[in-house]
């Protein structure tokens, strides 16, 4: 056993301290491991899944395309460059868990809506990104080494993005006709990003939570992401429609 | 709510003289400071998370000015906006470096 498989820090639930896996270990447990695959094959920052390169080559144009000034315009370039490393950092973490490609189409739906325009991107900046701050990399308590020792960096990042969004929301809603059009388009983007935490009765949700990929299940991340964002838009004058209009998944 | 609140991520700002200010973002889940002090040519901005296993030691970071940059608010007193826009402005810098 390596130096590293001994590595312990925290206590798990029933008080026992909690074991960190490291890459490569052999008695990762089956459920586990298991998870852990289909936690980070469904993640959509994944550069071995092809799907995401193409999500990434139309964000690439949108970025570029659309923003409104240069300094816009160096911020999102320097958003989108993370995003690339996000993608090959979770490639090589899925690697290293004996996963060399992933095939897998973007399910949610979210991401497959056409940007018109600069609101459209900030909205999913603000609102799509800010998703990934509560469920997709909130992995700083996960008993896996790999995803520890990037944890902090990907969470801080995630949220720069958001930041960028709401801070380019906040830019087109200065004047009446950015605002006519964000208050138009929330009733797209706010169900959207409320239906990117799944439905709440999810099975796997609660799993994990058990084995530490979670903090909470995804019906109380949606809670909490909608306390701390709805106010952020109402701040800008936007008319955000109610928690369940137009959802798809409950 | 605090009205620098964003996305459970509250920044505060304070700016002791034009060329210098301190950052200070918290969420439930990360704190961190940062102070920027602008020269004629380079700024230099330093960092510490304490909460961060990758990079637990206080940053200093020394940099060519970038062209253009402005940290100066753009109203009088500074609102969340302009404490906002300074953030991504810091973030945008040290991911480069």
């Amino acid at each position: 056993m390596s130096t590293s498989t001994l590595e312990r820090t925290g206590l798990s639930r029933d008080g026992e301290p909690q074991r960190i896996w490291n890459e490569g270990d052999a008695d990762i447990p089956a459920e586990f491991h298991e998870l852990l695959v289909r936690m980070l094959s469904y993640h959509v920052e994944n550069s071995a899944n092809p799907h995401y390169t193409d999500l990434l080559t139309k964000l690439w144009d949108r970025c570029l395309r659309f923003a409104p000034d240069e300094a816009t315009k160096g911020l999102l370039v320097k958003l989108m460059q993370q995003e690339v490393e996000h993608g090959i950092i979770n490639a090589q973490i899925l690697a290293g868990l004996g996963v060399d490609h992933v095939d897998r189409p973007i399910e949610q739906y979210a991401f497959r809506h056409p940007m018109e325009t600069f609101c459209d991107l900030s909205y999913f900046h603000a609102l799509i990104d800010r998703v990934g701050v509560y469920i997709g990399e909130t992995w700083d308590g996960v008993p896996y080494k790999p995803l520890l020792d990037i944890a902090t960096r990907v969470h801080k990042e995630e949220l720069f993005h958001c930041t960028l969004g709401l801070r380019n929301l906040r830019l087109i809603c200065k004047t009446p006709e950015g605002l006519a059009e964000a208050n138009e388009k929330i009733h797209f983007w706010w169900p959207a990003a409320l239906d990117m935490f799944g439905r709440s009765d999810s099975d796997f949700g609660d799993a994990y939570v058990r084995w530490g990929l979670r903090k909470k299940n995804n019906a109380d991340l949606r809670r909490q992401y909608i306390a701390d964002t709805r106010p952020l838009l109402v701040d800008l004058g936007i008319e955000v429609p109610p928690n369940r209009l137009n959802r798809r998944f409950l | 709510m605090d009205p620098a609140a964003a996305g459970g991520l509250a920044i505060r700002v304070t700016r002791p003289a034009p060329e210098v200010a301190f950052i200070e973002t918290s969420s439930s889940a990360h704190w961190e400071c940062f102070w920027v002090a602008e020269g004629d040519h380079t700024l230099v901005v330093g960092a510490f998370d304490r909460g961060d296993r990758s990079t637990p030691e206080p940053r200093i970071h020394v940099i060519n000015k970038p062209y253009g940059w402005d940290m100066r608010p753009a109203s009088d007193p500074p609102t969340a906006g302009d404490d906002q826009d300074l953030l991504v402005a810091v973030w945008q810098l040290l991911s480069s470096n």
